[in-house]
């Protein structure tokens, strides 16, 4: 058998989704529309937290987490970054993105310095000081990142990524400084905190959609709307799982998902 | 080109094999392999940690306002490199080194977080609205429920505390846990795709 | 400014200052205030005291030191319980400080116990990357996951405790130390779903509190057999054990500050009605 016991549905599920992906970019590609993406107040809010920080005339702080490039969500967050950098480079705002993991750093200086290039702001662009690696860890992060935001009295504070315990500290220091703060995490553990402390937070997969809403483009968003049938797909599978685990026959639809 | 154009090529290789490689077993022996190289490729990660902080800290050398603070991590760093690589681990040297800096620095960053707490739940934790009245008295509940005093002062915190945490927390917790699943599995399917290229750095372009 | 909008915008420094002066004297003058053994405790307890001797623990260190004031307490009652009885531990890490917490634990614990042989009885086969891809590969073969080598560099072959965990399938009982990712997350689909629930081998997870929400969905599904939800299971393990030390004397500044924080709750609501009153007042005056 060229497949693994309980696994045919799974490969099954993974090749409809590469379809239904494939399948809607053309589509998109050929000029037929796609169903609107809800608005996201959070994103929304990134635009509205930048030009408050040109009038001010003060900086812009992006965070995005302590996991490496082998997260998700740090990937997803380098969507948010290439947006966030070519409007600071637009507005002349100063950007200050921090890092607290080694491999991340590079990928972040190079997604900054594309969008000040974009932007045609290229020098204007300081690599010393909009992109730093504060420290390696979140506890050394969390100090560096405070003492960074007190220092340069920051204006609007945008985290995006997988955080661990510094985010309590640094949403708390951002409130006291009276920064906009947006936040956006699949982070379970620290949702309370950012809900909290936070102007706008994006929960889970509306942080994931943040690329495809931000950059407007036709694949991100076919890519997303793929994502969304398949949800519904699994919220027909729990509900018909439920159903049959109340009436007591659960086992047939566990069979048939084990093929 | 081989730039641009190499890593995004492994990665869409390496990434669609792996997951047919977990599903047939015609190829699971790749997949062992790709497992002992992610191992491997992890480890190397903390060599580039060192690396990229050096990096950074060389060059504040010679900036006189941040030269102290790169001095005293170079000191710190390389110190304690060089005490792990002569003791390993173990060393006498090397634990007073750990149980006197990382232990009581680690909890005393972490402590921070009860000090911001209290403040926060002052700030933040306001009858504004029906759902943040029911977040506050659930919080309050939660916090009997979690300590000693709790159930002295009355019995049924930890009865409703549990209830809470059982029932209503965990059905959101797989909610947002398996919405967040599903996401991440879209950002690496548009990686396996091609589709994402940010990672690659300059944007998705 | 009237009263009610001063304490409104109260400073947050005078707040911190009263949480210290909380912490403190209840460190400093402990009121004995009493602490119930719950349900998870006397579990985890009855499991770890009948571990017949021989038997194997693996313990995974997935904390640093942050994390260690949380869930340190309870990792070492259960393996003063396992030594107790003759068992036998071998730690690991997926956090690198992790192995250092192992090694300060081991050396605490042969103060208790100097007749422990390391190699014999607990070996300390330190941090081992990968997360979730070393616990797929040490349910086939710890020697192959761990590269061959302890905390200490030796070959795992000169320890004999070895010869007896050779996969983890092998081990009584695993517990997981978890204070983020990876941690339980990773130990629940590779180990407790796939081998721990079917064959009846207790996972238990010792983990910060922060995390219990996280883990609830697990623990109510049965994928966890037991949960030690942060420093109070700590203390009540302790009791349980007959070994009391910070976990216990942190549960009356435990107790006495989360007082603080719903004092300080209510207060702050009280003073947003009156100041929404008297801004009412003075917009109808």
């Amino acid at each position: 058998m060229p497949i693994f016991s309980g696994q045919l549905i799974v490969m099954l599920i993974q090749v409809s989704v590469a379809i239904l992906i494939y399948f809607l970019i053309q589509h998109a590609k050929a000029g037929h529309r796609l169903p609107k993406i809800r608005r996201l107040a959070g994103l929304d809010a990134i635009d509205e937290a930048i030009g408050r920080a040109t009038e001010m005339g003060r900086p812009v702080i992006f965070a995005n987490g302590s996991n490496g490039l082998d997260d998700a969500q740090t990937i997803a967050s380098f969507p948010v970054l290439s947006y966030v950098a070519h409007t600071c480079a637009r507005y002349d705002t100063k950007l200050i993105a921090v890092s607290y993991v080694a491999p991340v750093y590079p990928v972040m200086e190079a997604i900054v310095r594309a969008g000040y290039i974009e932007a045609n702001k290229q020098t204007s662009y300081d690599p010393v000081s909009t992109v730093r690696f504060i420290a390696s860890g979140w506890g050394a992060a969390a100090s560096a990142l405070q003492g960074t935001m007190r220092r340069e009295r920051v204006a609007a504070c945008i985290y995006m990524g997988a955080f661990f315990a510094e985010t309590t500290m640094i949403c708390e220091v951002g409130a006291s400084l009276g920064a906009i703060q947006v936040a956006g995490t699949a982070s379970t553990a620290q949702l309370p905190f950012m809900i909290s402390s936070c102007d706008y937070t994006l929960i889970g997969e509306e942080y994931y959609a943040a690329g495809a809403y931000l950059s407007k483009d036709v694949v991100q968003r076919a890519n997303l709307i793929a994502l969304d049938y398949t949800k519904v797909l699994a919220i027909c599978l729990i509900l018909l799982g439920a159903i049959m685990a109340t009436l007591g026959n659960a086992s047939a639809l566990t069979s048939f998902l084990m093929l | 080109m081989l730039k641009r154009y190499l890593p995004f090529i492994m990665a869409v290789g390496i990434g669609l094999s792996y997951i047919i490689s977990g599903s047939s077993p015609v190829i699971s022996s790749w997949k062992a392999t790709l497992d002992k190289w992610f191992l491997i490729s992890t480890a190397f990660a903390v060599l580039i940690g060192t690396a990229s902080l050096s990096q950074v800290h060389w060059r504040n050398l010679r900036r006189p306002d941040r030269r102290i603070y790169s001095v005293a991590l170079g000191i710190a760093l390389y110190g304690t490199i060089l005490l792990g690589l002569i003791q390993t681990g173990r060393g006498a040297q090397y634990q007073i080194l750990y149980n006197m800096t990382i232990v009581p620095l680690e909890a005393a960053i972490l402590s921070q977080i009860a000090f911001y707490i209290t403040s926060a739940a002052f700030r933040v934790l306001r009858m504004r609205s029906f759902e943040a009245s029911l977040m506050l008295v659930s919080a309050a509940i939660v916090m009997l429920y979690n300590v000693p005093i709790g159930a002295a002062i009355w019995p049924g915190f930890p009865v409703i505390g549990k209830w809470l945490m059982n029932i209503p927390n965990t059905a959101a917790m797989r909610a947002i846990t398996m919405g967040a699943a599903l996401g991440g599995s879209a950002t690496a399917i548009r990686i396996f795709l091609g589709l994402e290229r940010s990672y690659l750095g300059g944007g998705d372009e | 400014m009237s009263f009610w909008h001063k304490l409104n915008q109260m400073d947050s420094r005078i707040i911190y200052t009263a949480l210290l002066l909380v912490l403190i004297g209840a460190l400093i003058f402990p009121m004995g205030l009493p602490i119930n053994i719950g349900t998870s405790s006397q579990a985890a307890y009855d499991i770890f005291n009948h571990f017949k001797a021989g038997d194997i623990l693996y313990v995974s260190f997935d904390y640093d030191a942050a994390g260690a004031t949380d869930i340190q307490s309870s990792v070492e009652a259960c393996i003063r319980l396992v030594f107790k009885n003759g068992g036998r531990v071998a730690a690991g890490a997926l956090w690198p400080i992790g192995a250092q917490q192992a090694e300060y634990l081991f050396r605490d614990m042969l103060k208790e116990f100097p007749d422990l042989v390391e190699g014999v009885d607990y070996l300390n086969l330190g941090y081992k990357p990968g997360g979730q891809m070393y616990i797929e590969k040490a349910m086939d073969n710890i020697a192959e996951a761990c590269a061959n080598v302890d905390n200490a560099g030796r070959n795992l072959s000169q320890s004999p405790i070895m010869k007896d965990l050779k996969t983890l399938k092998d081990a009584a009982a695993v517990i997981c130390g978890n204070h983020g990712s990876p941690g339980a997350s990773e130990w629940v689909p590779m180990y407790a779903t796939a081998y721990a629930v079917p064959n009846k081998i207790p996972f238990v997870v010792c983990a910060s509190a922060v995390n219990a929400t996280i883990n609830a969905p697990y623990v109510q599904s049965g994928q966890i057999t037991v949960y030690l939800n942060g420093i109070r299971a700590g203390a009540e393990m302790e009791i349980l054990t007959g070994q009391l030390g910070t976990a216990v004397a942190g549960m009356d500044a435990q107790s006495l500050s989360h007082l603080l924080v719903l004092a300080l709750m209510v207060l702050g609501n009280i003073s947003y009605f009156m100041v929404k009153r008297e801004n009412k007042a003075k917009k109808e005056a």
